[in-house]
């Protein structure tokens, strides 16, 4: 039964008011109501030093010469890396024809739109004056201002902002006929006009449902190709320096694959819970934690073979530079964050070779979170041991976050937990539609009848 | 040989079978006497031809360890001839002894005046060594051979008896393999490829090696279908517009992964812009001044991605059996000159009588390739006359598939 996409027993009225109901009907928790307050404090802490980064100045954090991209850039990676897990499984798997993936991209794609913002904050603030970001665009000015279009970091700006307006469109496009949904069982009147609105006058007709297929295809088809696009261009933002562990040709596909690696770590540490407390089992199964685990398995492997393909010609080129830097990356003042991140990337997710720890929701957990660990680990890793001793001993230095680094990135934690935790009580965070289009091909629903929970 | 004598007349396959022996003796014949004036001309003009085919049966296991995983009725059609490719690998290593004869024209760090003057190969001379080189040889062959011989002798039970405990074993054997194949085709990239440029070190070609041979072994058996379908009617009925259309699906991906790997390596060795990076891609016509290598550059560029790119964007097109039969034989002939423009310009920069284009190129691509043909046939005709792998599917799968059955209908 393990290899079931959805439990056998259910119809289409059932799907409906089970998803429908968590956000409609359901009683708030004491536990939710607890994590909000708990993550509500997260996000004002992250106000406090965002305000007080805009008063001051980016000198209250770590960065200065020669580690001038400290905790701002190591998140910004961290956090777009997770997004991208969100616009696999909507747009890859979609394409692919994967059906497994329909009970776990509504809330993917949410959690890439959060994470995505969370990304966007760092580098805006790293820029020391973010009122001044329009100077990142290329628009006439009597200042003879121009990007400078040789940098992957300007190319960055059109990646992240396209990556996060395709997201938003993707993922709207895919809430209609759920919110149109919502709007027909809302029992308030608020409830009914705010989803009535925004389900954009959604009626059901064949007609509708027509161009709405062929709308998220060609959306599927769009964002597909940012998966790739926009971790590439991160990796590129390091690689086309000629910093000793930057420049590494592997970096652009290796980065593409990190960024999977931990987005589905992040996708299984949200969607474990999840489905514990919502009661969701019947549709998160153990089948979509064997598919993920197996993903995490694979992205992780290539990661791997980044590390070691990296490690081995920076000996083989015989390049002083090279080596050194390897040679410091293991043993210098930054060797257990390197070997922290071997064993939570390299090391731990080799148990996920065993079923038994793929389908077992607790090990799976503690291997998604250890992974988590490991991608925020390497990005600190590759960032910081770079920098902090290059060609000249001279310019050498030391990087340590301070306290502000500390409130800004576990600000940034506190927000997205609280994003997903209200986007879980307003919005529905399995798709419906795609569920009962689901339960309709494995024929398991009786008759048509039911069809209309709506109704 | 009976099957040979019986049916010759109305086959294609035997037809080109003893073709491409003659072809592929008279190729090896101008070799030798080629080698006779210009040892190093002969010797790397073989190590292309060599690893250019060598790409065929690594693509092969590839491909049959990638359908023992995901499944999908596409690799029906083609798995048969990819595992047939996969054991032509200890021919291969037959094949390997030229090269290893000729280590001394092929590679700088074997050249005892080069390792004298160059400090980097004095330092590499630990690794690239040729007791090392030739024991890694050993290694990677040993482990490549066990592969195909156990996963194609599986297969073969499979196809006879469906006993589902094979799946699960093939299975865990591909998960497993496939993971050492990469490693190995990395290693042996370097060894057979980079190290022929001392100074140039790239963490990605490896991977792009990895997906170039699994591609040519794609558009190998995709091309060679015209050849089997008339010895095989199942396989005719199989080979519909939906297989089609998941083949032509399949090489659009392994071309479009081709090109973002291959690009990514010239643009980080571009903007880095490093002294001991760029002449790699100078000596292959990518800089300032146009050489002859920057119009196979533009060729490779055009056939190998951008033409087959638009052509399979269009269904109509991926759809028809000889569109694309004949765009699979056009990419394999560009999958030639793409390891042609990896291979042959290395070394520009050593003394003159080391060379790399040569007139014996082609009769060496043609000698290898027909002999290794020729191999590759005889051990199909040995898997029998049917061409279309069995379903992998088992009992728990058909029942998952089918909405668990009994509890849901009584539901």
């Amino acid at each position: 039964m393990t290899d079931q996409v959805i439990q056998p027993g259910h119809t289409f009225a059932t799907v409906t008011d089970k998803i429908a109901s968590i956000v409609l009907t359901r009683p708030i928790g004491r536990g939710w109501l607890v994590l909000v307050v708990i993550t509500g404090f997260l996000t004002i802490m992250l106000s406090t030093a965002v305000g007080y980064l805009l008063a001051v100045g980016v000198g209250i954090w770590g960065v200065d010469v020669p580690v001038a991209w400290g905790f701002a850039i190591v998140n910004f990676v961290w956090w777009i890396g997770i997004g991208h897990a969100g616009t696999f499984i909507s747009a890859f798997l979609l394409l692919l024809r994967q059906d497994w993936r329909t009970s776990i991209n509504r809330f993917a794609e949410a959690m890439t739109l959060f994470a995505v913002a969370c990304a966007g904050l760092f580098p805006l603030l790293h820029l020391g004056r973010p009122w001044f970001f329009y100077w990142l665009f290329p628009y006439p000015n009597t200042m003879k201002l121009w990007p400078q279009w040789r940098s992957p970091l300007v190319w960055d700006v059109f990646a992240v902002s396209t990556y996060a307006t395709v997201s938003l469109i993707f993922w709207y496009v895919g809430l209609i006929p759920d919110l149109a949904t919502l709007r027909d069982r809302s029992r308030h009147r608020v409830g009914r006009v705010v989803y009535g609105i925004l389900a954009m006058g959604w009626r059901n007709s064949a007609r509708h449902w027509h161009r709405y297929q062929m709308a998220y295809l060609l959306l599927a088809g769009l964002a597909a190709p940012l998966v790739v696009s926009v971790h590439s261009i991160v990796g590129m933002d390091f690689a086309s320096a000629q910093l000793p562990g930057w420049h590494s040709t592997i970096f652009p596909p290796y980065f593409v694959a990190g960024a999977i690696f931990s987005g589905f770590a992040m996708v299984m540490t949200l969607a474990i819970p999840l489905r514990a407390v919502y009661g969701l089992k019947d549709f998160i199964t153990a089948r979509h934690l064997d598919n993920c685990a197996k993903l995490m398995l694979v992205t992780g492997l290539i990661v791997a073979y980044g590390y070691s393909s990296e490690i081995f010609l920076a000996w083989l080129s015989g390049n002083e530079f090279e080596w050194y830097m390897t040679t410091n990356r293991m043993g210098g003042a930054y060797g257990p964050a390197f070997w922290a991140l071997i064993l939570c990337n390299v090391v731990i997710p080799q148990s996920l070779w065993f079923k038994r720890v793929r389908v077992n929701p607790k090990t799976l957990w503690i291997v998604s979170l250890v992974i988590n660990v490991g991608m925020w680990l390497e990005r600190y890793v590759i960032v910081i041991t770079s920098l902090h001793r290059d060609f000249l001993p001279s310019s050498w230095g030391m990087y340590y976050p301070t306290i502000w680094d500390w409130a800004t990135f576990i600000g940034t934690l506190g927000f997205f937990l609280l994003c997903v935790l209200l986007f879980i009580r307003v919005l529905p965070a399995i798709s419906i539609f795609e569920m009962r289009e689901l339960v309709h091909e494995t024929s398991l629903a009786p008759a048509p009848a039911a069809a209309e929970g709506g109704k | 040989m009976s099957d040979l004598t019986t049916q010759s007349r109305d086959d294609p396959l035997g037809r080109f079978q003893r073709v491409a022996l003659f072809v592929g003796a008279a190729g090896l014949a101008i070799g030798l006497i080629g080698c006779c004036f210009s040892r190093a001309q002969f010797f790397n003009a073989y190590l292309y031809a060599w690893f250019f085919v060598l790409g065929l049966p690594l693509g092969g296991l590839a491909i049959a360890m990638l359908h023992h995983l995901t499944g999908g009725a596409w690799g029906r059609a083609i798995r048969i001839p990819c595992e047939a490719a996969a054991m032509t690998l200890p021919a291969m290593l037959v094949l390997f002894l030229p090269v290893a004869l000729g280590m001394k024209w092929l590679f700088p760090w074997a050249d005892e005046d080069l390792l004298a003057r160059d400090v980097v190969l004095r330092h590499q001379s630990i690794y690239f060594n040729p007791t090392w080189f030739l024991l890694r040889a050993a290694l990677y062959f040993a482990a490549w051979c066990v592969l195909a011989a156990v996963l194609t002798s599986q297969s073969r039970e499979y196809q006879r008896h469906g006993d589902e405990r094979l799946l699960r074993s093939m299975r865990n054997i591909s998960a497993g393999g496939l993971l050492l194949l990469v490693a190995l085709i990395t290693l042996a990239t370097f060894d057979w490829v980079m190290s022929r440029e001392a100074h140039f070190t790239s963490s990605v070609i490896g991977f792009i090696t990895s997906v170039g041979e699994t591609l040519s072994a794609m558009v190998f058996a995709i091309a060679i279908l015209p050849l089997l379908t008339p010895r095989d009617p199942e396989l005719r009925e199989f080979v519909t517009p939906a297989i089609l259309n998941d083949l032509g699906n399949l090489i659009l991906t392994l071309v479009i992964l081709w090109a973002y790997v291959s690009f990514s390596q010239l643009l980080v060795v571009w903007m880095g812009n490093i002294d001991h990076e760029t002449p790699w891609y100078l000596h292959r016509g990518i800089g300032p001044h146009a050489t002859a290598w920057t119009f196979v550059a533009v060729l490779v560029l055009l056939f190998h991605f951008f033409v087959p790119f638009f052509i399979l964007l269009s269904r109509d097109a991926k759809q028809q059996f000889l569109i694309l039969t004949t765009l699979a034989l056009g990419l394999l002939i560009m999958r030639a000159l793409d390891v042609y423009w990896l291979i042959a310009p290395s070394g520009a920069d050593v003394p003159v009588g080391r060379r790399h284009v040569s007139v014996l190129d082609l009769p060496m691509l043609l000698g290898v390739g027909g002999i290794w043909f020729y191999v590759f046939v005889l051990i199909l005709r040995r898997r029998g006359p049917r061409l279309v792998a069995r379903e992998e599917t088992s009992a728990d799968e058909v029942l998952a598939k089918e909405g668990g059955g009994a509890g849901a209908n009584a539901a």
